[in-house]
């Protein structure tokens, strides 16, 4: 464990990413949503990064299909 | 008793009155239509109404009963479903412009063929959040659902429909979905009850899905008798919903006393903290009546929450992709920006959530070794004012709409089976909802220690405004 977490992302590191991952899956984003699109990415990585600084074990695994 | 009057009670009445022909339920299904044309346009609850198919179904119920046959539980009961199910003949739009495109449904939805299976009557098609991302209850193609305790107030979402009808006498029974909260938002916003099953329990087959590994199926009802009638005739196996686990119906209409045998928790930490004046109140007075003896802590609920976030996100906007593509401006403009966000997350945030997902399953469900039921706010207010835009938590003002699920999305987050309860009013005179909370697949307990509420009068739906 090297204890680094992710931090939130900026709004240019949102928009950064936005562009990447646009181009990755050619899904373009409208210039009237691009301003919502990345305040939406720059609240989606704060979460993120909440998660992502809670320490998880190799054998916490992943659910994707949940049962409960 | 007419009708008229039996559309103000509960289900459960209308079955036996229908049954023992002290009404028809073709005047059933009448006075409910009738109620709907003229109360409708105030609500807005209705996005479509089924009258010919519902008076139909009506005869049918009633001519069951005239041959001596058994005509259900639910007989003559009318319902109305979320616009999300499919109703054979309607374009399901899921609170969409998009999906009033569609060709219309061959087929009903699972679980409206199992309630027609019961004997009720389907009477129509509700308003929603489009495509579920939704805990108001506003949408701008169809507008609003209003709060049938204050027109001015959110129904909320994104079950919002439901909650209306329901809660404004129109139905005294409808379909709902929940994700994050959209069956228990709108029950406690509108002062009804609301059953969240556990994940996997109920088919949501032929119900369009918004976050596949967190969407739940269930009713909105103005009794627990109510919730447990309907659930019990939506259970059972069916091999069109992949989620569904391979568990037995467990049948819970006549199962509902013996809640004084449960060990009863009230939910510390986060589940009491940022509620406004009201909300808290009617948990402890729940707790009170149901004798809790203890408070427990669930581990990391706000974490939780932010996982709950990033994986709605991630597979609403996957589920999306191709819509987001070709006509993203056909999208309400609340849901759009986030659908398109949620659609370009990396997988590594999305991966994390679902192995904190698991970690946080275990810790919650060690909890039920020692307890059998928990109680928690529903919502950290009561409805606001439609287009009401942000909230103060925590002393900081925040959005509104995300943070309406403060205290549901913990929950399903982890497919927990959960009762809403109309727990009192706030001290502006608004209903405000506690959730009732057992382990997985113990509906049963939570149905009976909602129940016991009900019975001690503690949880019941507030009065309308005259």
């Amino acid at each position: 464990m090297t204890g680094v977490t992710p931090k939130p992302l900026t709004e240019d590191e949102a928009e950064a990413l936005m562009e990447a991952a646009s181009r990755a899956l050619s899904l373009p984003v409208p210039e009237p949503c691009r301003t919502g699109t990345i305040a939406n990415i720059v609240a989606a990585s704060s979460a993120a990064a909440f998660v992502m600084a809670f320490p998880l074990g190799d054998t916490d695994e992943p659910a994707p299909v949940f049962r409960a | 008793m007419s009708a008229e009057a039996l559309l103000d009670g509960d289900a459960g009445s209308i079955a036996a009155a229908v049954r023992f022909r002290s009404v028809t339920a073709e005047a059933i299904a009448a006075a409910a239509l009738a109620r709907i044309a003229a109360r409708n346009t105030g609500l807005g609850a209705f996005t479509d109404v089924t009258a010919e198919r519902a008076l139909a179904a009506a005869r049918a119920v009633d001519a069951k009963v005239a041959r001596g046959e058994d005509p259900g539980p639910l007989a003559g009961v009318p319902y109305a479903a979320k616009n999300l199910f499919d109703i054979a003949g309607l374009a399901t739009r899921a609170g969409s412009r998009i999906g009033r495109d569609k060709a219309p449904a061959t087929r009903d939805a699972a679980m409206i063929r199992r309630l027609d299976s019961a004997g009720a009557v389907l009477v129509g098609a509700l308003n929603m959040g489009e495509y579920a991302y939704d805990f108001t209850g506003e949408n701008a193609h169809d507008g609003p659902s209003r709060n049938p305790h204050d027109l001015g107030r959110m129904a909320g979402g994104s079950s919002g429909g439901s909650g209306a009808a329901v809660g404004g006498r129109l139905v005294p029974l409808a379909l709902g979905t929940d994700t994050n909260g959209s069956i228990r938002v709108p029950a406690a916003f509108c002062g009804v009850f609301g059953l969240k099953p556990t994940y996997g329990r109920l088919s949501r087959a032929g119900a369009m899905l918004f976050a596949a590994s967190l969407d739940h199926v269930g009713p909105i009802a103005r009794s627990v008798r109510d919730l447990a009638a309907a659930y019990d005739a939506m259970q059972g196996r069916d091999e069109e919903d992949p989620a569904q686990a391979d568990v037995e119906p467990v049948p819970v209409a006549d199962r509902l006393g013996g809640a004084s045998s449960l060990r009863v928790a009230v939910a510390g930490g986060h589940f009491r903290d940022n509620a406004a004046p009201g909300v808290l109140e009617a948990v402890d007075r729940a707790a009170a009546s149901l004798g809790a003896s203890r408070e427990v802590v669930l581990p990391e609920a706000a974490r939780a929450r932010a996982a709950a976030f990033v994986i709605t996100a991630t597979e609403g906007g996957n589920l999306h992709l191709e819509r987001l593509r070709t006509r993203p401006m056909d999208y309400d403009p609340a849901t759009r920006d986030r659908f398109l966000a949620g659609a370009l997350l990396p997988a590594g945030w999305y991966l994390a959530a679902q192995r904190f997902r698991a970690w946080y399953r275990r810790a919650v469900l060690a909890l039920f070794r020692e307890v059998d039921v928990i109680l928690a706010p529903a919502v950290p207010l009561p409805a606001p004012p439609i287009g009401t835009q942000s909230m103060v938590l925590g002393g900081a003002t925040v959005p509104l709409r995300p943070n309406i699920g403060l205290y549901t999305q913990p929950l399903s987050f982890i497919g927990l089976p959960v009762v809403c309860a109309p727990g009192g009013r706030s001290p502006e005179g608004l209903p405000v909802g506690v959730q009732v909370i057992a382990a997985p697949w113990r509906e049963d307990r939570a149905l009976a220690a909602a129940a016991a509420l009900e019975a001690a009068g503690v949880a019941r739906c507030p009065g309308l405004p005259a």
